[in-house]
């Protein structure tokens, strides 16, 4: 019995080998990237502006779509020290091949940086422009983006996106 | 019968004297006009954010006297120097930092050169 089974897993490998098969294993939610429209010179990290339009894009490479069951952004503001959570409907992001993108505009005041991220803004391009860092570093905010699939499992990235005023 | 008649003329001669003496008693004098210093009630204490020509501002209003502010990439610590005609708050690094509330509009000055200016709730 035993001598047949490992017989048949070394023909069944044989054939996979012969067929020239690759058996890949790929997480439905995979590869956060972050960026803005400012772009620091000095170092190319992505910054927000609270003088000027500042846009936010994050994508994530999400083959099947259809086994994402929430996507949840949260934003920290170190000055503030606030918190805002938010729900973002999948309708919200766009699909650029594998990808899933979203781009939102900030609009910073009282209640948290950001105060909210309506959707839009002309989907999956943004105009990033190099910015030199003035001295006037006003915050930070950190964004985490966490997505949940169907088996509940949790796939999240995050990024810092220092904050300045009075950019040129 | 007369007598009755006299007093009671008296009596109401007198009581127009009453009311007459009350009529003729000088208007008191208006008291003296003191000028009204403004008062800016300090803010918080709390976290307020901001918006200023400039960019945005967060303002930690730790109690009546002190404040602590992010620019520069640091938080700044500014005590209260004065209540009058603005609240005028000065520290941070080096003491570089001023900020002026009017209770409706604010700036912060870093090395007495403003930077962010009209800055409202």
């Amino acid at each position: 019995m035993g001598r047949n089974y490992l017989l048949s897993a070394m023909l069944a490998g044989l054939a996979l080998g012969l067929s020239g098969c690759l058996v890949l294993v790929e997480l439905p939610v995979s590869n956060f990237r972050f960026d803005s429209n400012w772009q620091r010179t000095t170092d190319g990290a992505y910054v927000f502006c609270t003088n000027k339009t500042s846009q936010m894009r994050y994508k994530f490479r999400a083959p099947d779509p259809s086994v994402i069951t929430k996507i949840e952004e949260r934003y920290v503001g170190l000055a503030s020290g606030r918190t805002l959570t938010l729900d973002r409907p999948i309708a919200d992001l766009s699909r650029d091949g594998n990808d899933l993108v979203f781009i939102g505009e900030l609009t910073f005041g009282e209640g948290g940086v950001p105060q909210s991220l309506p959707p839009g803004v002309g989907q999956q391009s943004i105009t990033v422009t190099p910015v030199n860092p003035p001295t006037s570093r006003n915050g930070a905010t950190t964004v985490t983006v966490t997505v949940t699939t169907r088996s509940g499992v949790q796939y999240s990235g995050s990024y810092t996106y220092d904050t300045y005023a009075n950019c040129p | 019968m007369a007598r009755l008649v006299l007093l009671l003329l008296a009596l109401s001669l007198a009581s127009c004297r009453v009311i007459l003496d009350l009529e003729d008693e000088p208007a008191p004098p208006n008291p003296p006009v003191t000028p009204v210093r403004p008062v800016v009630p300090v803010p918080g204490p709390g976290t307020f954010t901001y918006r200023c020509t400039g960019g945005t501002l967060v303002v930690h209003y730790l109690d009546s006297n002190n404040l602590r502010l992010f620019y520069d990439g640091a938080f700044q610590n500014l005590s209260l120097l004065r209540r009058s005609p603005t609240l005028l708050y000065s520290g941070g690094t080096g003491g570089a930092y001023t900020w002026e509330w009017d209770g409706s509009w604010g700036s912060l000055s870093v090395r007495g050169q403003v930077v962010l200016r009209n800055c409202g709730l």
